[in-house]
């Protein structure tokens, strides 16, 4: 783990005003401090900086969450366009949300909050299931460029097993699984309580292991 | 957080699955991002404008209300005093009327007595009748 003071001169040259938790708390201390927590901060104060007027730090913003936000999107939809149209539809509701945007709840809660908001509204727009986003040419392109092989199947049958769990279900799991949230972040994003995350988590894990099981 | 590492391998395959990231971005994604996000800055700042002209134009339009108001209510003020000049006068006139009537009231009865007075409605009749 690294220590948090040689990551401060580069955090505080942005015009900042420094929290009292987070890397601010632990300037005075040679104390290390977890990676993932730096990260989170840097967020949130992108995401600060932003609700001041001050949009220089959101295009490095971008560049850190495009691929995750695209890869959710992804395993919901399957389908490549759909999930990059919601990613930047989600990075311009971050932009627009700045303002709204406090230390009570975390950054990755945040995001994720309006990429599920994003993900049910276009379920809604064209009020089908996310079976029928799948776009057969992805995986044919794929199929014709590679030789094909056991984990493209497997690929394939884990892409299909996610779609056909409820959009719940899908989505607690890949927060906690893909995303890496804590389940008191994935209940803060689905708007639910802690039980309810677990237990979504637990059926949706059986639900795959039941999918894959003659796969693997 | 993260589940406890299982020694199930279809946890495992499942795990490693989840964690696979297949899709990188398009070329250009960011860019479309902030052109995106640009133009959302330029509706806000446009926005924020028209928010300023309405507060502005609502002191403006009080402050026009209460001058023509104003204005009125000094010229009505101009036409009321001209008014009063008028009947000043004309009290004038009703006053040397009166003092006029009051000197007719004052004849003396020797003049105009009730006998004679009486003597001439009689002659005036007996005339009328023949």
């Amino acid at each position: 783990m690294n220590s948090c003071n040689s990551i401060h001169a580069s955090i505080w040259t942005i015009n900042s005003k420094p929290s009292n938790t987070g890397i601010a708390g632990k300037m005075d201390e040679d104390i290390p401090c977890d990676p993932e927590d730096v990260a989170e901060d840097i967020d949130s104060i992108c995401l600060r900086t932003l609700a001041r007027g001050d949009d220089s730090l959101f295009p490095n913003l971008v560049e850190r969450w495009q691929g995750r936000l695209i890869n959710f999107f992804y395993r919901s939809t399957q389908n490549r366009n759909d999930a990059e149209d919601l990613a930047q539809e989600t990075f311009v509701d971050l932009y627009k949300a700045a303002a709204r945007y406090n230390d009570n709840g975390t950054f990755n809660a945040f995001i994720f909050t309006l990429a599920r908001r994003r993900l049910i509204d276009s379920y809604r727009k064209y009020a089908r299931r996310p079976l029928d986003f799948v776009d057969p040419t992805d995986s044919f392109i794929q199929r014709q460029s590679e030789p094909a092989d056991r984990s493209l199947e497997i690929e394939d049958a884990f892409q299909h097993a996610l779609t056909t769990l409820p959009e719940n279900q899908r989505s607690a799991i890949l927060l906690l699984k893909q995303q890496e949230l804590s389940y008191d972040e994935i209940a803060e994003s689905l708007n639910t309580s802690l039980s309810s995350v677990k237990t979504w988590i637990h059926r949706a894990r059986t639900h795959l292991r039941q999918k894959l099981q003659d796969l693997t | 957080m993260k589940t406890k590492n299982s020694s199930d391998p279809l946890d495992h395959e499942i795990d490693k699955l989840f964690a696979s990231q297949p899709l990188r971005p398009s070329d250009g994604f960011s860019e479309r991002v902030l052109a995106a996000t640009s133009k959302v800055s330029v509706e806000q700042e446009s926005l924020r404008k028209v928010y300023l002209w309405r507060w502005l134009t609502l002191p403006v339009a009080a402050l026009l209300v209460v001058s023509f108001t104003i204005n009125y209510l000094a010229s009505t003020k101009t036409a009321e005093s001209a008014t009063s000049t008028l009947t000043s006068i004309e009290l004038q006139e009703i006053f040397i009327f009166e003092e006029g009537l009051v000197g007719l009231t004052q004849v003396q009865d020797e003049d105009f007595n009730n006998n004679q007075l009486l003597k001439v409605l009689n002659l005036l009749n007996q005339e009328t009748k023949s």
